[in-house]
């Protein structure tokens, strides 16, 4: 019985989509596993998405993404966010050392936390 | 009576009134009568007598009484007078006592009368004295004393009663009048006064009988029996309540030969009044007994006596003043009666509070026996005179002081005595202890003059001896003490009308101190003029309004101006650049007094001189306001510092940009090493050969790759980067691009796309040709790949140039983006914005660097659907 129904990954790196989409099925951290290659593509998908369904449990968000970067993309949710019956947990996903991105990261209330790549085990495990 | 009256006057057909006038005319009864308005119609000599004293004019009969001296008769009189002509009553009698006499009482009868002839209606009021005692039975118990010591005397007693009427006369009216006492009884006081006199002495009578006690004194004339008038002196009192005298006492001598005195003085009086008052001075005859005989028009402004009451001839002066000074006055007069002129000042404070000072003289007046019959008081106003007086004492004084407040020696030499005066000061300000009293003595004050001076000083004294010509000079001269004193002297000659030297006057000052303070003075001045002349910052010296008043060398050569041109300019027409900066520093220069800044002057040659600025208000020694303006030229200091600020700035940006690009490069090598560890974690190592492993061997590959771009590509911005000052060369815009053209041919091609270049207007630029062609590199491959796929893509590049700028656009049609959310992260490394998978996120990255490292920039204009321009600058070479 994996631990979230599902997880979507926004991502634009193939390796990185690989190598998650790997570790999230093997560790049993969720059934279903969606990945987008940039934040429009991941806006576009939730966008398809039944309304007042629940959205994705967790969203793990690539920053540095082409046309839509991972800030942009947490500015479009926010416009959408209430179309959702109940709001996904959000992970950004990044290799970033710049001190600046920890702190835009905290206007957004939806963002739980920074999980530096690669993405492992044991911060899945961290993830209740 | 009556009755018959009546009836016989109604016979004879005569007026009733003169018939009872007649009738009456002789007797001794005296008869009034009067209309039913009470006015008095007529009356006999007999009742004038009892009742002599009223004016014939005043016909209404209660007035009469009421205005003579019967106080309480009238009531009852009246009051019967009106029953008879209410008809109440047909005839009335009464006896009336005098007013506080118990000598004499009236019997009074009064029967109404009327007349239908006269139309006349009133009453007959007949009198009769009824009781007559002698007063003088009343003194017989000291009738001899009285007679022996009143029959001695030069003066003749009398004793009248109420009705004025002499009851007693002393004796020696005989030798006065020549009347015997016997002939004066029953005569009454008026009676023998001169007509002239008689208004006088009437009055005098009624107010001896209104005031008991009073001692009151009439002069009049009296006729002798000769039918001669006699002056007499006349004292009365009214005794008429006393008990045991009950009469008026009189008491009159002969005053003729005095009288005759004073009309010599009135008759000269006379013949000097036509002279005295037309005088200013003002003057008071008095006989001698101190009574006014005359005066002038000026004494009754300024008489010792005016301020209490008008003047009048015969008037005492002892009454005209304050009953204080009288003690005071008498012995004056005393004074004056014994043949002395006495002078006397008096105050007075006019209506206006202006003090009046008055100088007066008393002098006696003789008569051609030498005998003193009068006095003569002239006065004169002194304010004038005494002020001025006390002005001349004050002003002498003055000129003291002010010799010596202001250290003034003074010597004067007499050429007819030869002889000095000379004043303390004089020895004082010489420090000579021996006084200069002889022309011998000069050789000593020769000798102490300064050597180098002694020529001067002989010659100007020479020139004002012989020529008469004032002289001022300064000399030094040697005190007796040793100190050299510098002295001003100041003289000049005065002559008599031959030309000849009569006093030669000089002054001497010594002026040592503020000599040396001058001096000092100077050599300070000569400092400053130096200080200002040579020195290397500007100074201007200009009034507030700015009106410059001096400039020196160094703020001329500063602005390129003439020490003329400048000084003709206002200062603000060196500060017009900026018309808030002066207004702030006249706000600042007043708020504070001065203004320390740095600011712009104009050069002559319009440009303008980078300045440091210390303004600063001050005063000349005459009150003026001037500003001094220190004025230092900082064109080198701005240039520095503008170096240094350019430095800093660019050092800041570099840093910034490292440490961005240190996070960049950081991040982006992360990535694929993250890929790679990721990638070996998910290795089976049980079983190599697994299908995943296989999918994990390509992907490990990929990733290696991915590694390796990522690092040449930095290697290839750290080249730029830490290589700024890439040497330059000519670059032709044409050549580059064609050489640029050639590596895209291919995808244009495909694309089918255009591109225009035009370089006409610029082509040319010292520039890094390798870094040209990889701007244009990006410029152009950005434009052919981001083209849209609903149009053929057309590219233009042009050159321009601009001010400090060589530009070149690169414009096409392409995708376009939406800047408002792209732009600040548009040149940022690795950022990509759109899908394709040629873009790493770094070529605007790179332009930008390689642009900005040569002092360039480079701007963008887009719109999304529409097509992108960017335009780089490229930085002028000087």
């Amino acid at each position: 019985m994996a631990k979230f129904t599902d997880v979507l990954l926004v991502e634009d790196d193939p390796i990185t989509v690989m190598v998650c989409d790997r570790i999230i099925k093997m560790s049993s951290f969720a059934d279903k596993v969606k990945s987008c290659e940039n934040g429009k593509i991941g806006i576009e998908y939730l966008l398809g998405l039944d309304e007042n369904c629940c959205a994705p449990t967790i969203i793990f968000l690539d920053i540095n993404m082409p046309i839509m970067n991972g800030w942009d993309f947490l500015e479009e949710f926010e416009k959408i966010k209430w179309r959702f019956r109940s709001l996904p947990r959000i992970y950004l996903l990044s290799s970033t050392v710049d001190p600046e991105d920890y702190k835009k990261a905290k206007k957004f209330p939806l963002v739980q936390d920074f999980i530096s790549k690669p993405l492992n085990r044991e911060a899945l495990q961290n993830i209740i | 009576m009556i009755k018959s009256l009546v009836d016989s006057m109604a016979s004879n057909n005569i007026s009733f009134l003169n018939f009872i006038e007649k009738l009456l005319s002789e007797t001794n009864t005296g008869w009034l009568v009067v209309d039913d308005n009470l006015k008095i119609i007529n009356f006999n000599t007999a009742y004038h007598q009892f009742h002599n004293l009223f004016n014939q004019s005043r016909l209404d009969l209660e007035t009469v009484l009421r205005d003579g001296d019967f106080k309480s008769f009238p009531d009852s009189f009246i009051s019967n007078l009106k029953k008879i002509l209410n008809r109440d009553s047909e005839k009335v009698k009464l006896q009336i006592d005098y007013l506080g006499s118990t000598t004499l009482s009236f019997a009074i009868s009064m029967v109404y009368i009327s007349s239908d002839e006269d139309d006349f209606e009133g009453a007959l009021i007949m009198v009769q004295k009824k009781e007559f005692k002698p007063g003088i039975a009343r003194i017989s118990e000291n009738e001899d004393f009285y007679k022996v010591l009143i029959n001695t005397s030069t003066s003749v007693y009398q004793l009248a009663d109420a009705a004025l009427v002499f009851t007693y006369t002393s004796g020696p009216i005989e030798d006065i009048l020549g009347y015997t006492a016997a002939e004066m009884l029953g005569k009454n006081a008026i009676e023998l006064a001169h007509p002239d006199d008689k208004e006088h002495v009437r009055d005098w009578l009624i107010n001896i009988r209104r005031q008991p006690e009073k001692l009151l004194t009439a002069e009049y004339r009296i006729k002798n029996k000769q039918g001669v008038y006699i002056w007499v002196e006349n004292n009365a009192r009214n005794m008429l309540n006393n008990a045991s005298i009950k009469a008026i006492v009189m008491n009159f001598r002969n005053i003729q030969t005095k009288k005759v005195a004073d009309d010599a003085l009135i008759h000269a009086e006379q013949r000097l009044s036509l002279l005295l008052n037309n005088t200013a001075e003002s003057f008071i005859l008095l006989n001698s007994r101190l009574r006014i005989v005359t005066y002038n028009k000026a004494a009754q402004e300024r008489s010792p006596f005016f301020y209490s009451t008008d003047l009048q001839s015969g008037i005492s002066v002892l009454d005209l003043i304050n009953k204080s000074e009288i003690p005071d006055y008498i012995s004056l007069f005393e004074q004056v009666f014994k043949g002395k002129e006495i002078e006397r000042e008096t105050k007075f404070v006019d209506a206006h509070k202006v003090a009046h000072v008055y100088s007066h003289t008393f002098r006696p007046l003789f008569n051609a026996e030498e005998d003193i019959h009068g006095v003569f008081i002239t006065s004169t106003e002194i304010t004038e005179r005494k002020k001025l007086t006390e002005e001349v004492a004050l002003h002498s004084d003055r000129l003291k002081t002010a010799q010596k407040i202001a250290r003034l020696g003074y010597v004067e030499f007499d050429t007819a005595t030869k002889t000095f005066f000379c004043s303390e000061l004089f020895y004082e300000i010489l420090g000579l202890s021996e006084s200069l009293e002889s022309c011998r003595q000069l050789v000593i004050l020769r000798n102490l003059v300064h050597p180098d001076d002694k020529e001067l000083v002989k010659k100007e004294i020479q020139e004002s001896v012989v020529h008469g010509k004032d002289f001022n000079l300064e000399f030094r001269f040697n005190s007796i003490n040793g100190a050299t004193k510098v002295i001003l002297a100041m003289g000049g000659s005065e002559k008599d009308e031959l030309g000849k030297l009569v006093k030669l006057r000089v002054t001497l000052q010594d002026i040592t101190d503020s000599k040396m303070a001058i001096l000092a003075l100077q050599t300070l001045e000569s400092k400053f003029k130096s200080l200002f002349e040579n020195s290397i910052d500007g100074v201007i010296l200009s009034k507030i309004d700015g009106e410059v008043v001096s400039a020196n060398p160094a703020v001329c050569e500063m602005l390129g101006y003439t020490h003329a041109e400048l000084i003709s300019l206002n200062s603000f027409d060196l500060l017009d650049k900026d018309a808030s900066l002066v207004a702030d520093i006249l706000q600042e220069r007043k708020d504070t007094g001065s203004y320390i800044g740095e600011l712009f002057l104009k050069h002559k040659a319009g440009y303008y001189v980078p300045v440091e600025v210390t303004s600063v208000s001050m005063k000349d020694g005459n009150n003026n306001n001037y500003l001094s303006t220190i004025v230092r030229d900082i064109t080198d200091k701005k240039k520095i510092e503008g170096e240094q600020k350019a430095l800093t700035e660019e050092l800041l940006k570099n840093n910034q940009d490292l440490q961005q690009f240190s996070f960049i490069t950081s991040h982006n090598l992360r990535a694929p090493v993250a890929n790679l560890l990721s990638l070996l974690s998910l290795y089976n190592k049980e079983s190599p050969l697994d299908d995943f492993n296989q999918l994990l061997i390509e992907k490990f590959e990929e990733a290696t790759q991915q590694l390796n771009q990522t690092l040449n590509d930095l290697v290839d911005v750290l080249v730029i980067k830490s290589n700024p000052n890439i040497e330059r060369e000519t670059v032709s815009f044409t050549d580059v691009f064609i050489e640029v053209k050639k590596n895209i041919d291919n995808l244009l091609h495909v694309q089918k796309g255009t591109i225009q270049a035009n370089f006409s207007a610029v082509d040319e630029i010292q520039y890094s040709r390798i870094h040209l062609e990889s701007i244009f590199l990006n410029m152009l491959s950005n434009a052919v790949r981001y083209s849209s796929p609903d149009r053929t893509p057309e590219i233009k590049v042009t050159s321009y140039k601009t001010d400090n700028w060589v530009v070149v656009e690169f414009e096409d049609n392409g995708l376009g983006m939406d800047l408002n959310r792209y732009r600040d992260r548009l040149f940022g490394l690795y950022q990509r914005f759109h899908g394709h998978k040629e873009g790493k996120g770094l070529g605007l990255y790179m332009t930008r660097s390689q642009v900005t490292a040569m002092g360039g920039k480079i701007e963008v204009e887009s719109e999304p659907g529409v097509g992108t321009k960017f335009k780089i600058y490229f930085k002028l070479q000087d």
